[in-house]
């Protein structure tokens, strides 16, 4: 190996060091960034560190950050779920497994509304895993399904993942937007077939609606709370995705109005008051002050990682297996997938994206197809212990009489699924790519 | 300066140490704590409302497009000011919250003092370097942007960005003050064992 | 290891050092105005015989694109190509290096790159950075974006009145003249212009030339491509070498970068006109594109507007109004003088190449 590559090897090392003593995630960045700066490179590291965080504060396109964080919040605190659970479960009350069924289709409706998977997370925890539980369904595939649910978010339009991912590989966020609908769609469908056939073979699994809870089919009253249950989040979708695909507005924009309406809908359901919006709002602040202080670390840390020639050295090691595009691919998707199990998301596209683009773009990759590939890839990071938010976010509702190990064998095989899902982007890229060609070509 | 307060720490830990103890004594470490959480809570309290802000302002751009054709030229330069120092100024908060995101597969494993140990012994090294130099350089870089009026340049506004770009400096600064709180509450627990 | 060199006759030849400089451009990798710089550092390499070697890497790597001149006068990085409207919020005379909207008083290119080098206005630009802006830096012209055109359209617009009726995408300078002249303007991220135009939330949108336009797929969201323009007539992209890194070289390397970049700016011009030629007939044959002319009224207003904006700037900044005399002293004879003795471009290119 060439000698001026150690330093980067060494600051890579150190890295994983930094990160994986568990102290905060933003500062071991920027500590491994500045004090291998200063080894490699010299007092250029101290203006390197504010031009970087600088240019993160001005970033025009990470200004929908903090706008599909209060939306997520806000839509959280609506209620726009409750109509929209119970007139779901009306509709499917006689199958197997309706209930698991109704978590995945209010988990795609909801993806579609909200760019953030937290804000999903605590609305089907709360209103999916109880009923379940108490109906006496199986505790994995509870689990497992509120939690696939709830990740559908990421893949689904509006989605905060490809908010931070477009800028770092020089991808327009609407196009990657609509890649991600039918991916989203596949796997949406792959969790209801997987749900519905599992229930159908074993139905103590999850046990159809009892009779007494089923309303009279096409009674006015329940047609006009169907009606009423699915307005709101219709409406949202209009306001976020509507407004994007009708060129009303860029994604930023459509991340406001979305934020707007949802607090209209939440004054007309009479959820809100000025308690409710202070709380949105500090939780706002807290949770994209922290996503974005990762952005800012990873970014210092990658632009020393450039400065010391990190780029040349990855380069080097991918000339060095000499794959082929498919199997550079596949190596990133397993190297990915294995990050995605000990970090943070964004964490892992801030560091790897700059580093792994141009060498996707050298080897004549389509970027769009690649990124929604590792927009899928990362989807399954939210399921996968150690870290996996997914579990993080079910265990802090601290559901009765369910252990670790029954979320742990859920989500196996919603994991398996999504890499189905990954497989069959890969090999068929017109799942991704249609879209976007279709609208935008 | 930087290297030697780094460098400076380590044999002088056991000091430090003993500082630690006699002002937990008087109570010093105590009130400077609970008033750098206040201080840092109410700072972010007070900019998380830009958030609404920056909805407002842009849902009125939105309209005032297509309602009253008639984009503003300043919403596209304030927006990212307004999203820029909404984050910053939130960062100390979260870190007194605890809220940062840590990759904790070891760490959650390890009892309260040895997570302590680890964050006392980390924050010299990762922590308070990095953010001294983002109030140094990042005062020289809001000098530069005060002494020249510095505009931003990429609409017709040609708005004044020199009061912003001072907000890194300012939101460091904050976040050395939580810092050093943080480690002195790691220090407490890492010598008292609680 | 240059110690151990040793020639064939058993002379023990000096040791050559070897400098590394790191360099930035504002350029994504791919796009075509990255090769200016790559083949600079190509020819530097080559005619030091190894001696300076510059790494050349793409936007926002060790630094955001926009921040390359004070990483480079920091010493971030050791060198960088910059375009100087990017650094107009320190100072307005920043315009004036890179292109204003209107052009210098009608000078094309190739006045405009005489007057650089012959009518005072490198020293100015030179004088602007170290003494106006206060920074540690070195600037070279380096690299000639050809004219662009005034943009793409969903519909073809036949007067200004028109395009007051659009909704147009426009940035920097340019977007300020139009405002003042009552266009609307609208900005947003880089990225999202061709979605955006693609789905109406603009009407219009100007990005570069054929070249880079046919890159970034203009072609397949509008086919009204109007052209000519005087938003961006002139002008030259820069080289920024930070000032201690360039007296640290012997005198020999330093007439290498100045002789690489003087070369490297008439290659991209030459090269530039090749491919933005080509690019455009393919735009026409294969992709349908219509070719407008743009109407008078509208490049009136350019230059109307920008006269305005102009004489703003003028009275507020003396540094700005000795650029801008400078610049007018010397169009008014080399303007002048290519007016009243070249024959028209037109009129040959009537005799073989009539419409
Ligand atoms: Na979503
Ligand atoms: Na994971």
């Amino acid at each position: 190996m060439d000698p001026e590559y150690l330093l980067v090897l060494a600051m890579f090392i150190a890295l994983m060091v930094a990160i994986f003593s568990g102290f905060p995630l933003p500062f071991a960045l920027m500590g491994t960034g500045l004090i291998f700066g200063l080894i490699g490179w010299g007092p250029g590291v101290f203006p390197q560190i504010v031009i970087r965080s600088l240019s993160i504060m001005t970033n025009d396109v990470l200004v929908a950050v903090p706008l599909f964080t209060f939306m997520g919040y806000m839509l959280e605190r609506s209620g726009v779920a409750d109509g929209l659970f119970a007139s779901m479960q009306q509709i499917f009350a006689s199958l197997r497994g309706s209930l698991a069924l109704v978590t995945i289709l209010v988990g795609t409706l909801l993806a579609a509304t909200t760019g953030i998977a937290g804000a999903s997370m605590a609305v089907l925890g709360i209103l999916a895993l109880n009923p379940m539980l108490t109906r006496g369904y199986d505790k994995p595939l509870a689990t497992g399904s509120v939690i696939a649910g709830a990740t559908l978010g990421q893949l689904i339009p509006p989605s905060l993942l490809m908010v931070v991912y477009a800028p770092a590989a020089g991808l327009s966020v609407v196009r990657m937007f609509s890649g991600g609908i039918f991916p989203g769609l596949l796997l949406s469908g792959l969790f209801v077939l997987y749900i519905g056939i599992r229930c159908y073979l074993r139905p103590e699994l999850g046990p159809a609606l009892p009779l007494e809870e089923r309303q009279k089919i096409l009674s006015l009253k329940v047609l006009k709370a169907l009606l009423l249950g699915l307005a709101p989040p219709l409406l949202l979708i209009l306001s976020v995705l509507g407004t994007i695909l009708f060129g009303l507005a860029t994604p930023t924009e459509a991340a406001a109005t979305g934020g707007f309406f949802t607090v209209l809908i939440c004054i007309a359901l009479r959820k809100f008051n000025w308690q409710i919006l202070k709380d949105v709002v500090y939780r706002t602040i807290s949770t994209s002050s922290m996503i974005m202080m990762i952005i800012l670390g990873a970014s210092i840390f990658t632009g020393v990682f450039w400065a010391l020639g990190g780029n040349q050295a990855v380069e080097a090691l991918f000339a060095l297996l000499d794959l082929t595009p498919t199997g550079t691919i596949i190596a990133v998707m397993v190297i990915l997938f294995l990050l995605g199990k000990i970090l943070d998301t964004i964490a892992i596209i801030m560091i790897t994206v700059p580093i792994i683009n141009p060498l996707i773009i050298e080897l004549g990759i389509d970027p769009l197809w690649f990124g929604m590939l590792v927009m899928v890839n990362l989807q399954i990071a939210y399921l996968t212990p150690p870290f996996a938010y997914g579990i993080f976010y079910l265990k802090a509702l601290n559901p009765p009489g369910v252990t670790l190990g029954h979320i742990y064998r859920g989500v196996i095989p919603f994991i398996l699924l999504q890499i189905v899902a990954l497989i069959l982007c890969i090999i068929f890229p017109e799942i991704v790519l249609w879209l976007p060609e279709f609208l935008y070509d | 300066m930087l290297l030697e307060t780094t460098r400076g720490l380590f044999p002088r830990a056991s000091i430090i140490g003993e500082g630690v103890l006699f002002m937990s004594k008087h109570n010093i470490a105590q009130t400077f704590i609970q008033s750098v959480d206040r201080l840092n809570e109410i700072t972010a309290k007070a900019f998380s409302w830009l958030a609404v802000a920056l909805v407002l302002m842009l849902v009125y751009e939105v309209a005032a497009r297509y309602i009253f054709r008639a984009p503003t030229i300043w919403a596209f330069d304030m927006s990212y000011m307004l999203y820029g120092s909404h984050f910053i100024m939130g960062a100390a908060y979260v870190l007194s919250k605890n809220q940062n995101v840590r990759a904790d597969v070891f760490y959650s494993r390890f009892s309260p003092r040895g997570q302590a140990i680890i964050d006392a012994s980390l924050y010299p090294i990762l922590f308070f370097p990095a953010v001294i130099v983002l109030i140094v350089w990042g005062a020289d870089r809001a000098a530069l942007a005060w002494a020249t009026r510095e505009l931003t340049i990429w609409t017709a506004w040609r708005a004044p960005i020199y009061p912003f770009i001072t907000l890194l400096p300012v939101a460091a600064f904050l976040l050395l003050l939580q810092g050093i709180a943080q480690f002195i509450r790691s220090l407490t627990v890492a010598i008292k064992g609680r | 290891p240059p110690a151990a060199d040793q020639a064939q006759n058993g002379e023990v030849v000096a040791p050559v050092e070897t400098i590394t400089w790191k360099m930035q451009t504002p350029w994504p990798t791919g796009m075509y105005l990255h090769d200016g710089p790559l083949r600079f550092a190509e020819k530097v390499e080559a005619m030091s015989g190894g001696r300076l070697k510059i790494e050349v890497t793409p936007a926002g790597t060790i630094v955001g694109a926009f921040d390359i001149l004070d990483a480079v006068s920091d010493g971030v990085l050791d060198a960088g190509q910059g375009w100087a409207a990017y650094w107009a919020g320190r100072h307005p005379a920043a315009h004036l290096f890179s292109s204003t909207v209107g052009g210098p008083f009608g000078m094309d290119n190739l006045d405009y790159v005489s007057w650089l080098y012959f009518g005072g206005g490198l020293e100015l630009y030179r004088q602007l950075y170290t003494e106006e802006m206060g920074l540690n830096v070195k600037v070279f012209p380096m690299d000639i974006i050809v004219e662009e055109p005034l943009g793409w359209f969903k519909e073809e617009i036949t007067s200004l009145e028109e395009l007051k009726g659009l909704k147009m995408r426009e940035s920097g300078l340019t977007a300020e003249v139009y405002s003042k002249a009552g266009i609307t303007v609208v900005a947003m991220p880089g990225g999202e212009i061709l979605p955006s135009l693609e789905r109406g939330v603009i009407d219009a949108a100007a990005f570069m030339c054929p070249t880079s336009d046919k890159q970034l797929g203009l072609m397949d969201v509008a086919k009204y491509y109007h052209t000519p323009s005087l938003h961006r007539p002139s002008g030259t992209l820069e080289l920024l070498i930070n000032q201690d890194r360039w007296n640290e070289l012997p005198a020999d390397l330093q007439a290498i970068v100045e002789v690489a970049a003087k070369e490297t700016l008439l290659h991209t011009w030459m090269r530039g006109i090749f491919l933005n030629s080509a690019d455009l007939q393919t735009l026409k044959e294969e992709h349908d594109v219509q070719i407008v002319r743009t109407p008078d009224d509208v490049l009136e207003m350019q230059l109307e507007a920008w006269a305005e904006v102009a004489a703003g700037h003028s009275a507020n900044n003396p540094f700005f109004a000795e650029v801008f005399a400078s610049q007018r002293e010397h169009a008014e004879r080399v303007v002048r003088y290519r007016r009243e003795f070249y024959l028209p471009y037109g009129f040959a290119a009537d005799h073989y190449w009539a419409e």
